[in-house]
């Protein structure tokens, strides 16, 4: 894979890209179980393409109310990833890695936004790091951001940047979870639109 | 040559939904004008009481310099007298115009980012200096802070309400 086009070639859809793709999110689950020390897997996942004005609907329109975790992409190219949960299903998640019986997290106070900011950090490092081995371009991830807020509130920045270039994004959504326990995320990667102009 | 704007609104009943960059203008009395889930975006709400003509526009990104047939609405510096002129054309007269803007959040202040999440701060200076050339006066705003907002705009009366997650609306 060409190295400049490293993190656009996921945008087109490619079957090098898609494959690299999926394994960097397995070895971002192996990141995610090392840290709830249990086993955590990804169960489904579906990466397709969808035009940037419709994103907030997959996760029930703009004014639905989302937690995510945000971290930008730095190294030879850049980019940004976005993890989504619905509230409770983050809140589900927290408990599991936290140890805690499911319904205990009913808020996201400073504890669990400082869990879910490391769930991104650990699931974006590891991520990179599989991208970073199969193309031999490093890629660094930011500190995460956890927002929880309305869907088109907390993406419409993000997705500001990417309407000047591109009408569309390719977005990865996967169900994860332990034997026990399922709790469905959404992953979107985004490489910076600027690329296309380098 | 005037440039043609496709828009496939959003509408149930007479609520309009405006998408990123996308504008209205209503002169129907049971018209809502709305713009939901904001956070650096800006919402321009533009009226005249007198004709009871008003119009909103999403406004996504600070500035453009240079020719946007395709999309004025989508620009702080193009939008507002891009919109100024849609209200103008359906009865609004300028010199009763009046502005009320929402939006404009940093919904993350996390170290280590890159300037994305500071566009609302630039979309407004860009607002507000374009208001000010074209003389518009701005009656009330809410703006800034850290969280989203949802922005309705009723033709009737030309009230605008602003809501933000588990809030009520109230009226700016």
């Amino acid at each position: 894979m060409e190295a400049r086009d490293a993190l656009q070639e996921i945008q087109t859809g490619s079957h090098d890209a898609v494959k690299v793709f999926s394994g960097g999110f397995d070895n971002a689950m192996a990141g995610l179980s090392q840290m709830a020390g249990q086993e955590i897997k990804v169960t489904s996942m579906d990466f397709r393409k969808v035009p940037v004005k419709d994103v907030t609907e997959l996760f029930g329109g703009p004014e639905a109310l989302i937690i995510a975790v945000y971290l930008e992409i730095t190294g030879k190219s850049n980019g940004q990833m976005v993890v989504v949960y619905e509230p409770n299903v983050a809140f589900d998640l927290i408990d599991l890695l936290l140890c805690q019986p499911q319904g205990t997290t009913r808020e996201l106070s400073e504890m669990e936004r400082s869990t879910l900011g490391e769930v991104g950090n650990i699931m974006g490092s590891f991520f990179l790091n599989y991208i970073s081995d199969n193309t031999g371009v490093s890629f660094q991830p930011s500190p995460p951001a956890v927002m929880m807020d309305m869907a088109g509130a907390i993406l419409d920045a993000t997705l500001a940047g990417l309407m000047e270039f591109s009408d569309d994004i390719y977005i990865m959504e996967t169900v994860f979870g332990t034997r026990d326990r399922q709790v469905s995320g959404t992953f979107l990667v985004m490489p910076d639109p600027g690329l296309e102009a380098r | 040559m005037s440039a043609i704007y496709v828009q496939q609104l959003k509408q149930e009943g007479e609520t309009f939904v405006l998408g990123m960059g996308e504008f209205i203008v209503s002169s129907s009395p049971g018209a809502v004008l709305s713009c939901i889930g904001l956070g650096s975006c800006i919402a321009v709400c533009i009226y005249d009481k007198l004709v009871k003509v008003g119009g909103m526009v999403h406004i996504v990104l600070p500035r453009h310099d240079g020719p946007v047939d395709d999309n004025p609405g989508r620009y702080g510096n193009t939008a507002v007298p891009f919109l100024l002129e849609q209200v103008t054309k359906r009865g609004g007269m300028k010199n009763r115009l009046t502005a009320k803007l929402a939006g404009g959040a940093q919904m993350t202040t996390a170290p280590g980012l890159r300037d994305t999440f500071k566009t609302g701060e630039r979309n407004l200076a860009e607002v507000k200096a374009a208001l000010e050339r074209e003389k518009v006066p701005l009656a009330a705003a809410d703006v800034g802070g850290t969280t989203g907002r949802t922005v309705k705009l009723f033709i009737d009366t030309g009230v605008v309400t602003v809501r933000t997650v588990g809030g009520i609306a109230r009226e700016l």
